[in-house]
């Protein structure tokens, strides 16, 4: 008798632990607009911040180590670490982007396969990559020399982009797929680049989705958009698309997704249709 | 030594010592029994600030950081960001903008409902406003003192005007029988007699009638600022997002933190005309870090 009720609580243990592993985590971008909003929502499990906005540890507002009190997980997400960039990345940047994930215990950092800067220049724009041999490896020397910098493990995100490089050697989900696999890297998928790419530049995104190692799958972007003279803009300050959400309900049927948040840039809407996309996501 | 010895400017730097010593002693015995007071008068049992803290009210907390023309200035900015009233700062004037439906009057705070009372029909000046909202704070007032927060000065009239009596009585009994002295052995007194009315005027510093804060209110205070960072953040970047109470209690702990145009300043500066009198440390309360480290990066970056 005691040895079945020790199996069943074992199985109940193991049943709980694995129902756990499959919950997915429900995020926001944190921005100080939504910091009010944010405190209030019991049901966010993380918030991804932008690193480039906190220069110097002292400029973190109490409002972030309160929800880390909390438990909310918080992930440092950069906007120019510049992989796809000919430069070698500034150990600075590296160290910035260390500093914010050791100060907030996060367990992760994240940027984009993108190059933000050429010859000293500011493109103030996430740049998509040329996808040839030669850039493949530039790309993974840079992710690879992030890494050795960081005490965390580093995430890619696709860019959304609204042109693609003539004379590409292969197509995004192959390129992305190499460097993820010689850099032993994880995925941030924005799912919502994902559709606008596919819009724009006319390709599958179901067909893109099984093709990506997703097995590497760390966390979802969603966000919203408009389409504009044809095209779809991913503008962050518009409300989230339903064909967002019916990539996202693919993505579920093909593979457990650990987190996914919702980023909302400017043009804040009301507390009421911020609830309504994230219980959007959540019960997707 | 006898002081009424010494003559000419001598004179005057002695007095003038004397003076100053007294009312630091006077401003510091008005300190003393006022909060031995408010230890007194609090009844509320309660000591840890974060816990005061959460059990106000977002007008009591503004009473707490500003007294009357906090608590005036953060319904006006309430009301108006949210559309119920306008204010001219030129004109002084206050008016209706739309007509509260029930549910949001319901909503509102007796203060703000008090303010939309009287502003009812071809709108109200300022002045008269803020005269209807100093009644509708003697609530405030009393759950304030009774917490020992404030010191309700309207209580104790003579714990306001003893460290001044005792002031007044120094600066004269030091000039008068000096300026007499004068007079009758024909000396130049005029420098006294200027001297001796620039203390008096200063004095009247200790008669002041506000409300004391007391070093358990200032703590409730600090609490309240720290436990709403995130209202802080938002009320500083996008105002117009928070709800009727958020907005109330951010105007009321931290002020106007989005100056351009902001309701609440129009209010400040409007009576502040009207009146010609100055005080509120609202405005400056923006932080120094928010504008290098908040934002993000805008839309369309492509992440």
């Amino acid at each position: 008798m005691a040895v079945v009720a020790v199996v069943v609580a074992v199985a109940d243990v193991v049943a709980n632990v694995m129902a756990k592993s499959m919950t997915t985590q429900l995020g926001i971008g944190f921005r100080p607009e939504l910091a009010r909003f944010i405190e209030q929502q019991e049901n966010i499990q993380f918030v991804e911040i932008v690193a480039d906005d906190f220069k110097h540890l002292e400029c973190i507002p109490q409002a972030l180590r309160d929800l880390q009190k909390r438990g909310v997980t918080i992930i440092p997400h950069s906007l120019s670490l510049s992989l796809g960039g000919a430069e070698h990345v500034a150990a600075e940047r590296i160290k910035h982007l260390d500093g914010l994930a050791r100060y907030f215990d996060s367990p992760f950092v994240s940027d984009h396969i993108a190059f933000v800067r050429a010859g000293q220049i500011e493109s103030g724009h996430l740049l998509p990559v040329r996808r040839n041999q030669a850039n493949l490896a530039v790309v993974c020397e840079n992710i690879v020399a992030v890494k050795a910098g960081l005490s965390v493990p580093l995430v890619l995100e696709n860019i959304a982009c609204t042109f693609d490089w003539p004379a590409n050697e292969m197509d995004e989900v192959t390129f992305i797929s190499a460097i993820l696999e010689r850099t032993d890297t994880r995925l941030l998928l924005d799912i919502s680049n994902l559709f606008a790419n596919s819009h724009n530049l006319n390709f599958d995104a179901i067909k893109y989705l099984e093709s990506l190692p997703l097995e590497r799958l760390e966390y979802v972007h969603m966000a919203g958009g408009v389409f504009k003279n044809g095209l779809y803009h991913d503008s962050h300050c518009h409300s989230l698309q339903a064909q967002s959400l019916q990539l996202l309900r693919a993505l579920k049927t093909i593979c457990p997704v650990p987190r996914v948040m919702l980023e909302r840039d400017d043009s804040f809407p009301s507390s009421a249709e911020l609830i309504s996309e994230l219980e959007a996501i959540a019960n997707v | 030594m006898n002081p009424f010895e010494i003559h000419g400017p001598a004179y005057l730097l002695v007095y003038f010592a004397i003076c100053g010593t007294v009312y630091l002693a006077a401003e510091l015995f008005r300190m003393r029994i006022l909060t031995d007071t408010a230890k007194r008068c609090d009844r509320s049992g309660e000591s840890d600030p974060v816990v005061v803290a959460r059990s106000l009210e977002p007008y009591e907390a503004a009473y707490l950081a500003g007294g009357v023309d906090r608590v005036f200035y953060t319904a006006c900015g309430t009301l108006a960001r949210h559309n119920l009233i306008a204010i001219d700062n030129i004109r002084n004037k206050v008016t209706i903008l739309s007509a509260a439906d029930s549910g949001v009057y319901n909503s509102l705070d007796r203060v703000e409902r008090a303010l939309l009372n009287r502003v009812r029909g071809s709108g109200e000046s300022l002045s008269s406003c803020k005269a209807t909202v100093v009644t509708a704070t003697f609530d405030l007032k009393r759950k304030l003192a009774r917490n020992g927060l404030i010191v309700d000065l309207n209580d104790c009239p003579t714990i306001q005007l003893l460290p001044g009596f005792i002031y007044a009585l120094v600066a004269l009994g030091f000039a008068v029988p000096k300026i007499l002295m004068a007079t009758q052995i024909h000396l130049p007194y005029s420098f006294l007699v200027c001297e001796m009315v620039i203390a008096l005027v200063w004095g009247i510093r200790l008669f002041r009638a506000e409300n004391f804060k007391t070093e358990k209110g200032q703590a409730v205070l600090k609490a309240l600022a720290d436990s709403n960072s995130a209202l802080r953040l938002t009320h500083a970047t996008n105002p117009s997002s928070l709800s009727l109470r958020d907005c109330a209690l951010a105007y009321g702990v931290f002020g106007a933190l989005a100056l351009a145009g902001d309701p609440f300043m129009a209010a400040h500066a409007g009576l502040r005309r009207a009146y010609s009198s100055g005080g509120d440390s609202g405005s400056s309360c923006g932080s120094s870090c928010g504008s290098s480290c908040g934002g993000g990066c805008g839309g369309g970056c492509g992440g």
